[in-house]
């Protein structure tokens, strides 16, 4: 890591105006990420509209707060209202909201909020460290070598998310099917357009993910869904913890950063797979000395809770140095970098190594402007529940179908998220997984253009995919990966008993 | 109870034949693209017919496996519960608010539009359909539309446009007879998107 790089990169962003920025991500990504049936892929999307008229600069710093926000945000949620928003946030509510209810709130939101501080500030840390290293070996792989890469990610995705991997692979090829409609960009040839001048640039992936999402779960709540007594727990006032909150939370805190970073770093299908293993670790670990477990223990907030942001930041390694997002909040914040014409990938770091460490800055500051802002403002945040769920899904639908609109203007663009909210719906209905369909529609593309790069080199000859010793060990951890998932169901079927 | 267990598996019969179908669409339109010399060894059908079969294959697999009873469970819903009996009144007033913002906000425009869509979806999720709720509607598309267009300066439609040319109609005399002439020719603007 060059450090005077970092250093500047530090020092751009820590203008006036960029922390302006950053405090302002921070509160829209939490305020987002509060309401419930929204996590951090939709509330990024959400909020992608916004931050176009931004310069550069300060809208990654603003993407920085807003993804450490979202999930932050998140986090409250489960909490609060026993309600995980995503399957990240899972093991957060089962002795989070024990926690709540017994009068403990304060101290879960606090070790939620600084054990995310903790586990991002170490794992941020290292991705400065290890994305240029990891973008030195980018530089040497072999497109082949990056086509194995995608298929490892869309194996781990595909396999672990959802109720049985054939499920979970049928999204996938639906939103790989997606991602084939329009021109091709090599030959200009026309795919599952059928000769509409509108689909020639194919769908846009914002409008994908907030119809998906938003749509799909609003539609899914009108035909299914019934409300009755909300269950919420009232709270007020500030974060905060004693002193031997702190002395029970910083093993967990570490202990969760250690599990949850590296299984971001590889493709191993989001924070599902992190958060509970955390979880299992604290709970073994409690047995030894006073055990709250099932009862709101404090060890089972805190190490869920760094596993996921560490997760969450150990992701950004393999987005920055080789352009690869390995989970659907990770594919979203591809999709904001290419808003402003940012190409993650090795050849970021050879010709703007500036702009990385500036982005890298930017989750710093996201970071710690999150704790700043969140400990004394959780009170306010958590009233943010309180608005009746009907005004709730009013607003993500109109603000949704405000995002559809304004990136192209274009009424078309509004049907198609009709559309696209209908699959949802059915997706929530039958039990498939939309992770899946999303990083298919993004790294589609990018998977094909490889496959035809390493074949194209290769004179055609397929053998080219398995010629490199990097390749074999790929597809070699896929079929572990493939055969893996069942046995982990079944212990996490009995752990939870 | 069998009734209904017989009719979500249907369903979800229908919906696996679906993404069947879609599989076999994906292969059909892939075969029908003409080949250009100019790509080289690899094309834009070969990994389009990779997905495409795979997803053939997967489907297929479903499909059995929906056959021998193996069906879904049904997402949760955060903060209540999912019900098996369709509410399809609600999912109406829902569709409704949705096709009427998109087929007229440019005409009506945002201000307009958004009031009516936050009103529908309000209503579909619970909501009574009173003053009180058309007024928070009003206010809360009046500030998306003002932060829109003041403050991030991305044009949401106002609608004013259309005002103005209802007040200020072009001028339509020698058209009119045109009309009677051929009365199709008003329908092409309509047409024009597709």
């Amino acid at each position: 890591m060059d450090f005077s790089l970092f250093l500047e990169g530090f020092s751009n962003s820590l203008t006036l105006t960029n922390l302006g920025f950053g405090l302002l991500g921070t509160i829209l990504g939490t305020l987002v990420g509060v309401l419930p049936g929204i996590g951090p892929a939709l509330a990024i999307s959400l909020l992608l509209p916004v931050t176009l008229m931004v310069e550069p600069t300060a809208a990654l710093i603003m993407f920085g707060a807003i993804y450490y926000g979202t999930m932050y945000g998140g986090s409250t949620t489960s909490i609060l209202l026993n309600a995980p928003g995503e399957s990240g946030s899972v093991m957060t509510t089962i002795e989070g909201n024990k926690m709540a209810r017994n009068g403990r709130a304060s101290s879960a939101l606090a070790t939620a909020a600084i054990g995310s501080f903790v586990a991002g500030a170490i794992a941020t840390g290292i991705v400065a460290i290890a994305a240029p290293s990891i973008a030195w070996i980018g530089i040497r792989m072999t497109p082949a070598d990056f086509f194995a890469m995608m298929v490892l990610a869309f194996g781990t995705v595909g396999a672990i998310l959802g109720q049985s991997m054939v499920r979970g692979l049928l999204s996938l090829t639906f939103g790989l099917s997606i991602g084939l409609i329009g021109l091709d960009l090599q030959s200009g040839a026309e795919r599952l357009t059928f000769g509409i001048p509108d689909a020639f640039d194919g769908v846009e992936t914002v409008i994908l993910v907030v119809s998906l999402f938003a749509l799909g779960e609003a539609l899914y709540v009108a035909l299914y869904g019934q409300f009755g007594k909300a269950d919420k727990t009232a709270f007020k006032g500030l974060a905060w913890m004693t002193k031997s909150d702190f002395k029970r939370s910083w093993g967990p805190w570490l202990r969760g950063t250690a599990i949850g970073f590296p299984t971001g770093v590889i493709p191993a299908g989001g924070s599902e797979l992190p958060t509970f293993l955390s979880y299992a670790l604290e709970k073994r670990l409690a047995k030894k000395k006073h055990n709250e477990f099932g009862h709101g223990a404090i060890e089972g907030v805190a190490g869920p809770e760094a596993a996921n942001n560490a997760n969450a930041a150990g992701a950004m390694v393999p987005l920055l140095a080789l352009g690869i997002p390995t989970s659907a909040t990770a594919a979203v914040m591809l999709v904001a970098f290419q808003q402003f014409d940012i190409r993650p990938g090795p050849l970021l770091f050879t010709d703007q190594p500036l702009l990385v460490y500036t982005l890298i800055a930017s989750l710093f500051i996201g970071n710690a402007l999150l704790l700043v802002i969140n400990l004394p403002l959780v009170g306010l945040w958590a009233k943010l529940l309180s608005i009746p769920t009907p005004y709730l899904y009013g607003g993500i639908v109109t603000f949704a179908m405000v995002g559809a609109y304004v990136l192209n203007n274009n009424s078309f663009d509004l049907w198609v998220a009709i559309v696209i909210g209908i699959i949802g719906l059915l997706f929530r209905k039958f039990g498939y997984p939309v992770t899946p369909l999303i990083l298919g529609v993004i790294l589609g593309p990018m998977a094909e253009q490889q496959f035809r790069r390493a074949l194209q080199g290769a004179a055609g000859d397929p053998s080219i995919l398995v010629s490199t010793p990097f390749t074999v060990s790929i597809y070699a951890l896929l079929t572990l990966v493939l055969v893996v998932p069942p046995i982990f169901r079944l212990a996490r079927a009995r752990a939870l008993k | 109870m069998t009734i209904s267990l017989k009719a979500a598996a249907k369903g979800e019969l229908v919906f696996t034949s679906f993404l069947f179908v879609v599989a076999v669409v994906v292969l059909v339109d892939t075969a029908g693209i003409e080949q250009s010399n100019a790509v080289g060894f690899v094309g834009p059908e070969v990994f389009a017919f990779m997905v495409g079969g795979l997803m053939l294959l997967l489907s297929g697999l479903q499909i059995f496996a929906v056959l021998r009873g193996q069906r879904g469970t049904p997402e949760g819903v955060e903060g209540g519960v999912a019900v098996s009996d369709p509410n399809w009144k609600a999912f109406g007033v829902l569709a409704i608010g949705l096709i009427l913002y998109t087929s007229l906000l440019q005409i009506l425009g945002f201000p307009i539009m958004g009031t009516v869509l936050f009103f529908f979806v309000s209503m579909a999720i619970g909501a009574k359909p009173n003053l009180k709720l058309a007024l928070i509607s009003a206010l809360v598309a009046a500030i998306i539309f003002l932060t829109f267009n003041e403050g991030l300066r991305l044009q949401l439609p106002s609608g004013l446009d259309t005002i103005s040319r209802i007040q200020n109609p072009p001028v339509e005399g020698p058209v009119q007879e045109i009309i009677n002439d051929d009365g199709v020719v008003v329908d092409e603007q309509d047409g024009g998107d597709w």
